[in-house]
């Protein structure tokens, strides 16, 4: 069984233009999957549509064998945690250890229990030094985490990263890329970020383009970046290696080069 | 004119009256008509720099010439306002300062503010829209209703109403995708080329700074540890202790030079790589 399976979704904001096109997608247990698009190609509403934000005007989301429905939505939340773009947005505790507990409060857990939960999961993302700051002592990629801190408390298995790191500085970057790996390699999440930055949705295991609402393009990575004519359609920024590449082909005289073709195609793979 | 630095000392207060340092006796001009980036790591006390620019920080130590006005202010009552028309100074994700009911309506508040009439501020706000090219029938819009890079371009908008000589920017094209982020950067070069505006900009992307930027400023716990061109910058002693990366053309120009042994030729942009390599091997 698929851990999450989304089966002809529409979905409209206005009864006119439809964000989400009849899209269908399956998400493998402990996959680390990223869905890229331009602004606009629907991929922050497919975000919603997943943990019930928004209700779909046609089609179903299965996760976990439980399928999505008002009835169902508070079992799904529980499986199903997200991350959003705007740090400032998402911390609602006074200090970081009453915005980890939040989600804990709300499930009604002991506070003796609750205690060593925070206390855990700031440890696991390395806040523990910092369980009595205030959002504003915080840089966005410790925001970041504490919202993630979050989520892993409430022992959530899949996650959302949705465009979690587009905000932050280039070290709050880094630090957030590389703890969403370890989320999924360690501590075994199934996890989907949703992003413009195909050089980082590289790194997954299964990459789901979207334009205008639909699927263009599904598979690994290095498949999916077979197909550039396609992805230059969705206005995502090809990496640049593979850019050059894809001018020293079309020239001529730079084509017939074999071992400069050969150097830039190998360096696009390892940048 | 412009903007001169006299050993600019700043410190910010904290609690249980710790001071932290965040500039570091900064001495600087920045003249008209330049295209400045200022790059650095987080903390390095670029946003205190800039923020001292249009008298938001004043120096803790020495005084900053700004156009016809010196800060601190000499004369008791003397108001900042006139500098902020001088000085256009955009936040980093100055969208989220939108507040009023129609693009247009947010745009003409700076100009309001200075005292002009509906009519004149509208007039402003009607040319600074244009500048940033958002069209006529958006501007009875909501800011609320339009995406993330048109938001950004009401809030560059409503500086540009001001008709600043120089604009900053912290960090204008963060959290925008690729391609708002170089229609943001043609539009700065657009107001620096064709409406000579002085431009001083914040920004990590070094490709940016290399594409864009006639003069660069790297700085380093509240020091200004380098000043030049991108034609020096990659090339100095320090540039390893600068934390900053290599434009993408650059580092793959160096690589290609080592492993087939190309003949090395700084290139910056795409454009200039790929030109050189025409002229290598079309020779």
């Amino acid at each position: 069984m698929s851990k999450i399976e989304v089966n002809n979704l529409k979905f409209s904001y206005n009864n006119k233009d439809e964000a989400i096109q009849d899209l269908s997608l399956t998400i493998e247990a402990g996959a680390w999957v990223c869905i890229v698009g331009h602004n606009g190609s629907g991929k922050s509403t497919l975000a919603k549509l997943l943990i019930g934000l928004l209700k779909a005007d046609s089609g179903e989301i299965i996760i976990d064998g439980i399928k999505l429905s008002k009835e169902t939505l508070h079992d799904v939340r529980k499986r199903v945690g997200i991350v959003f773009q705007n740090p400032d947005n998402q911390f609602v505790g006074v200090t970081v250890k009453h915005d980890i507990a939040f989600g804990l409060e709300n499930q009604c857990v002991p506070q003796k229990e609750m205690i060593e939960l925070v206390n855990e999961y700031a440890n696991k993302v390395g806040m523990s030094e910092y369980l009595d700051k205030e959002p504003h002592q915080l840089s966005g990629g410790q925001k970041q985490r504490v919202a993630i801190a979050g989520a892993l408390a409430m022992n959530q298995d899949i996650m959302i990263f949705d465009e979690a790191t587009s905000m932050l500085d280039p070290e709050g970057v880094k630090d957030i890329t590389e703890f969403i790996i370890k989320l999924n390699k360690t501590y075994h999440k199934t996890i989907i970020t949703i992003t413009h930055d195909l050089e980082f949705a590289r790194l997954s295991d299964q990459l789901i383009v979207l334009n205008k609402g639909k699927v263009v393009l599904s598979g690994k990575p290095d498949d999916v970046f077979k197909h550039r004519d396609i992805l230059s359609d969705t206005e995502l920024d090809i990496p640049f290696g593979m850019r050059i590449y894809d001018q020293v082909l079309s020239d001529p005289k730079l084509n017939e080069e074999k071992a400069l073709k050969d150097e830039i195609w190998a360096y696009s793979l390892t940048k | 004119m412009g903007i001169q630095f006299n050993q600019v000392s700043y410190f910010y207060r904290g609690v249980k009256n710790e001071s932290y340092e965040a500039l570091n006796q900064i001495t600087l001009a920045i003249k008209d008509f330049e295209f400045v980036a200022i790059c650095g790591q987080t903390g390095s006390g670029k946003t205190t720099l800039v923020q001292h620019m249009n008298a938001l920080l004043m120096p803790t130590k020495g005084t900053v010439q700004i156009y016809d006005y010196q800060i601190p202010l000499k004369k008791k009552g003397e108001l900042v306002g006139p500098i902020r028309k001088k000085v256009g100074l955009v936040f980093q994700f100055p969208e989220y300062q939108l507040f009023e009911e129609t693009i247009l309506k947010d745009i003409m508040f700076g100009p309001k503010n200075f005292g002009l009439s509906d009519e004149d501020a509208e007039k402003k706000a009607r040319y600074a829209a244009k500048l940033v090219g958002l069209d006529d029938d958006m501007l009875q819009k909501s800011p609320f209703r339009i995406s993330g890079g048109q938001m950004r371009r009401v809030a560059i908008a409503g500086i540009l109403a001001m008709e600043p000589d120089m604009l900053v920017l912290d960090e204008p094209t963060r959290g925008l995708d690729p391609k708002g982020s170089n229609e943001m950067m043609a539009l700065f070069n657009e107001l620096h080329e064709k409406y000579n505006k002085t431009i001083v900009l914040i920004t990590h992307d070094m490709d940016i700074v290399a594409k864009y930027a006639k003069r660069i400023l790297v700085m380093d716990k509240g020091k200004i540890k380098f000043d030049g061109t991108r034609e020096t910058l990659f090339l100095t002693d320090e540039f390893a202790h600068l934390h900053l990366a290599k434009p993408n053309a650059y580092r793959m120009m160096e690589h290609l030079s080592k492993s087939l042994k190309i003949p090395f030729k700084q290139v910056f942009t795409e454009k200039e790589l790929l030109d050189y390599l025409k002229e290598v091997y079309h020779a």
